[in-house]
């Protein structure tokens, strides 16, 4: 699910109550209430506010609910749950005039609604104490009267509006994008580059506002103010949100408007405002109302609605009646004569546009804690599709777990030096294009370097016992193909007098052989097959049937503590391996076990373990049990000075003793350097 | 002190002394430099010729027998702790063995969860870290100019189309469209934000995501699974409440919230005074989604949810730094008895 940053909005308990005249509830039913509902309460704090102690509500808005960033739609939420009706501020009916603003909009498909009005001879004095606290409550500072009033009509209706000097507005207002200006210095004197997709507002000679983000500083209102014109306007959200993106701009203003306002409201807005501003700035309407509507006539679609709906999603009966109440209660207008009922929602619910949306209204005031949770589902049996890998994964854990290796999750932001250092495949490191740390910018191509960094950290920490590993995704492209592979990374860190690569291989190739991977071989690396970090001499490719599956190698000594033994294997890969099933199997024993040794002359220090497979690939796998190294024994004959003779014993089953003699006989022949051992 | 109770007192205080710092206090305060029968020594010396007489041998007397007494008990506090030792030896003995490593503790949050949904029949599936915006966003419901997205916190590989996934939602999208329904399936995995490190937040973080689609499936299914889900991580006692949340991708949506396990609700630092954590989101899948990759939304329903994991894991494991679990300095305590042989 999708982390997004929260959005709050504020109110006051003295305005619930007073908008709601028949509330009842206390703070803390309100709170919850909202929570419940949708909107989370962020933090209820004491306040003081006009004389009185009051209860300042913070809630947290979901984002498709346009309607409720202001207080009266809040009120209206409230309002429908305790089924009592609201009071909104009237508005006194604004007078004819004969002339109308001078206003063109330029670029109209951009503007779904704009309402606009002049007032002349207004007086802006101080304002009044409660507004102050009000708008300050509210998080937003108070600048002068006509200022707050502007603000606080935005608070109560979730409208956005603006406020021109008309004294310094030179001819005509357009609402234009593509404006032929460059820059446009804002309300806060801060300078904005314009670009041919800014929605703006200008005169004849500047831009003067960005319309639904800031007003600018050309055509601002101060205390010497006189004729006004006052504009409430609803804007294409798409391109409100792209302008405060790119020009790095959020305001109240774009917060709202880049949401789904429903055009509907904006007359009420703005007969709201300057109700306000002929009550406390006194003057006079000057022209008749402007209002550019192109989608006034437009019908808001009826959603054909089966009642049924609400107790289908949330599987606890809930009565027709009950959502048709509820439905009533938040103004949706119901057709029930029929089935499905047909629903009209009031325009503000722009967030409603399909059935299941109706349910959710039905069910949230229902309560969501009226459906029970202390039951497990018995839901359908299904086809299990979890991948090969997956499983291979949670196979592989518990037994690296087991040999001793810690499991570490690193970062796969690392530098591209790193990548560099570490990767041992021909393809390119991806950058990403914005990074959040400059340093970490390419995405690994090899999980070493986030063992690498253990390593380091745990020594600087001295702890220097350290055998980890890491299962997580490696990345790179090949021309414009991006490629992810999911790796197994593991790593032994040895003091420079431990170990030899060998016994590293061995915990590699019994996790391998645990998880039913047989068939792997060692090869030698050459220069370009090898990680940078690789020693020269202790690098070989992890192959399968040609195929290189990985890498096991000892680092150079990067560390003064010693060095590290690294294996890096391609788990897509190792799936394609034949997994080889018999080799976890039980067998049936039907025959006497008959154990012969066997001596091979090789030179010192060979590999025993390949000479080990070298005997194994000779035997069917059904007949041998086991094969041990019992004795090594340096011959010393003068001759042959760098000879050893390995003494193996060989466990036949479910084979007969002449047949276990003859099968072991035949390995004399076949295997170099094989000798008859002694019988036991 | 008198003389003649200074060797009653000492035996009396050794009696109830069983560790050697008191044992080595104990003997400072006796015979060291400065110590009582110092002290004694130094007040005879003072004395007249008659009194020295009488009280030099048993001066000489008291010393003996506070040495030896002081003697005694350290052999027996000696052979006590040798005792102890051998003790602990030979269980660490029978205890010892190899080493035995450790799960992430991610992984390990990550396999306590699959095991529950494993037993309820899920699949576990996965999807690349480089997503397109197709599945990472629209295929959500989250169109291009939605006001959920927001693009600085999305890591880019090449704008705009190719992003570092910002939720495991993604691998639900690409599910769905891939497989047939009907399916129950979790998909837990890495996401990206573009968003600078700090104690609390990371620009990787974990999610859990899971969503299954049948005939019918209810809210009630799914708070049953998420209590479910939480009993198995917390306990029978959990609280878990369920309120209404909006999400793109669902309709209607949920909010499970967890009572605070700090303050059990009162309210705390941890819960921001409010006494409930938010455990993430869920919901019925939205039928725009269903029918985005191809299902028909009247004839199947889903409910989908994701919880982010790294508050649980750093609740669980008393973890302050949430870049300790990344590369950082997690540390594994070795078992007690490590490589004692
Ligand atoms: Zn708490």
């Amino acid at each position: 699910m999708l982390v997004t940053n929260p959005i709050y909005m504020k109110i006051l308990y003295s305005d619930l109550k007073k908008y709601i005249p028949g509330l009842h509830a206390t703070p803390e039913q309100i709170a919850e209430f909202y929570t419940m509902t949708g909107l989370m309460l962020d933090s209820r704090t004491d306040v003081s506010y006009n004389n009185h102690v009051d209860t300042l509500f913070s809630l947290e808005v979901r984002q498709n609910r346009a309607d409720c960033f202001c207080v009266l739609g809040l009120v209206r939420e409230l309002a429908a749950s305790v089924n009592s009706p609201i009071q909104i501020p009237s508005v006194s009916e604004i007078t004819k005039s004969e002339t109308f603003p001078n206003i063109t909009i330029v670029d109209e498909r951009f503007v779904r609604r704009l309402t606009a009005i002049q007032i002349n001879n207004v007086t802006v004095k101080q304002s009044p104490q409660w507004l102050k606290e009000y708008v300050e409550l509210h998080g937003i500072n108070s600048i002068n009267l006509l200022v707050d009033l502007s603000n606080y009509t935005m608070l109560l209706t979730g409208y956005p509006n603006h406020i021109f000097d008309m004294d310094k507005v030179q001819g005509s207002l357009q609402w234009r994008v593509s404006s032929q200006h460059k820059s446009m210095i804002t309300l806060g004197s801060n300078e904005v580059q314009l670009h041919s997709e800014v929605l703006t507002i200008e005169d004849d000679n500047s831009p003067l506002a960005l319309a639904g983000a800031i007003g600018g500083d050309i055509a601002r209102v101060d205390e010497n103010t006189h004729n006004i014109l006052i504009e409430v306007g609803v804007y294409d959200p798409a391109l409100v949100m792209r302008n405060s993106r790119s020009l790095s701009i959020s305001t109240e203003t774009s917060r709202r408007l880049e949401k789904n306002l429903d055009p509907h409201g904006t007359r009420y807005a703005l007969e709201l405002l300057v109700s306000l501003v002929l009550q406390e700035c006194g003057g006079i309407i000057s022209s008749e109302v402007f209002d550019f509507f192109p989608g006034e006539k437009d019908a808001i679609p009826e959603i054909p609605y089966d009642p049924h709906l609400a107790e289908h999603i949330a599987g606890v009966p809930i009565s027709s009646d009950d959502s048709l109440g509820i439905l009533q209660r938040l103004n949706f207008t119901v057709d029930s004569t029929a089935i499905p009922w047909k629903i009209v929602p009031p325009t503000y619910r722009t967030d409603i546009s399909i059935a299941e949306d109706i349910a959710e209204e039905v069910i949230r005031f229902v309560g969501y804690n009226k459906i029970p949770s202390d039951e497990i589902p018995a839901l359908d049996v299904v086809t299990n599709i979890t991948p090969e890998e997956e499983i291979l994964v949670t196979n592989l854990r518990p037994i690296l777990i087991s040999d001793g290796y810690d499991e570490i999750l690193s970062s796969p932001l690392i530098t591209p030096a790193q990548n560099v250092e570490t990767n041992y495949a021909k393809d390119e490191s991806i950058i990403v294009e914005n990074a959040v740390n400059e340093e970490f910018t390419a995405l690994r191509q090899s999980l070493a370097a986030g063992l690498m960094n253990q390593v380091t950290n745990y020594l600087k920490q001295g702890i220097s016992t350290i055998q980890i590993f890491e299962i997580g995704t490696v990345f790179s492209k090949k021309g414009t193909m991006f490629n992810e592979k999911l790796h197994l990374g593991l790593l032994h860190f040895v003091s420079p007098q431990e170990q030899q690569i060998g016994t590293f291989w061995l915990h590699v190739d019994r996790l391998l052989k645990h998880a039913g991977i047989t068939s792997i071989d060692l090869v030698p690396s050459e220069s370009g097959q090898r990680p940078q970090i690789a020693n020269e001499s202790s690098c070989w490719l992890i192959m399968h049937n040609e195929e290189q599956i990985g890498v096991i190698y000892k680092t150079k000594p990067l560390w003064k503590e010693g060095s590290a033994y690294i294996a890096e294997i391609n788990i897509h890969e190792l799936i394609k391996v034949d997994i080889d099933q018999n080799n976890r199997a039980t067998t049936e024993l039907t025959q006497r076990m008959s154990s012969y040794d066997i001596n091979i002359v090789r030179p010192e220090n060979s590999n025993t373990f390949e000479l080990a497979a070298e005997i194994e690939t000779q035997l069917p796998v059904n007949s041998l049990w086991s094969i041990s190294l019992t004795d090594r024994y340096k011959l010393a004959d003068g001759k042959q000075p760098n000879l050893t003779r390995y003494t193996f014993r060989i466990s036949y089953i479910n084979l007969a003793e002449q047949d276990a003699k003859l099968l072991h006989e035949k390995l004399y022949t076949v295997i170099p350097g094989a000798e008859q051992g002694e019988l036991p | 002190m008198d003389i003649d109770t200074v060797l009653n007192s000492l035996i009396q205080r050794l009696n109830t002394t069983n560790s050697v710092d008191e044992f080595l206090k104990l003997r400072k305060e006796y015979i060291g430099p400065n110590g009582i029968v110092k002290q004694h020594e130094q007040q005879l010396a003072s004395l007249p010729v008659e009194q020295k007489r009488i009280i030099g041998p048993k001066l000489q007397q008291l010393k003996k027998d506070v040495e030896r007494v002081i003697e005694e008990k350290n052999g027996e506090l000696h052979s006590n702790t040798l005792l102890k030792r051998q003790e602990s030896e030979s269980e660490s003995i029978n205890f010892s063995q190899a080493k035995i490593g450790h799960y992430h503790p991610i992984t390990n949050t990550i396999s306590m969860m699959n095991q529950l949904f494993i037993e309820m029949g899920y699949s576990i599936m996965n999807g690349p870290e480089i997503e397109t915006d197709t599945y990472c966003f629209q295929r959500l419901n989250v169109p291009v100019d939605h006001p959920a997205r927001d693009m600085q916190d999305t890591i880019y590989v090449q704008a705009p189309n190719i992003l570092l996934r910002t939720q495991t939602s993604s691998i639900e999208s690409r599910v769905l469209e891939e497989f047939k329904p009907p399916m129950k399936v979790i998909c837990p995995g890495r996401v990206y934000r573009n968003e600078k490190a700090n104690r609390s937040n990371h620009f990787i973080f974990h999610q859990y995501q899971g969503f299954v689609v049948l005939p019918h499936v209810t809210l009630k299914d799914l708070f049953g699974t998420f209590n479910a889900l939480f009993k198995r991580m917390y306990g029978d006692d959990v609280e878990v409440r369920y309120r209404n949340k909006y999400y793109p991708e669902v309709e209607p949506g949920v909010g499970p919230d967890m009572k605070c396990f700090n303050c059990k609700g009162t309210g705390c630092a941890v819960c921001k005074n409010v006494g409930w954590i938010e455990m993430g989101g869920a919901g019925m899948i939205h039928p725009h989604v269903l029918s985005m990759a191809g299902i028909d939304p009247q004839k199947w329903m889903g409910f989908a949810f994701g919880l982010g994991i790294d508050r649980w894991v750093m609740a669980k494991y008393n973890i302050t730094d949430i870049r300790t679990l990344l590369g950082g300095n997690v540390g594994y305590k070795p078992n007690l008895y490590e490589n004692t042989i």
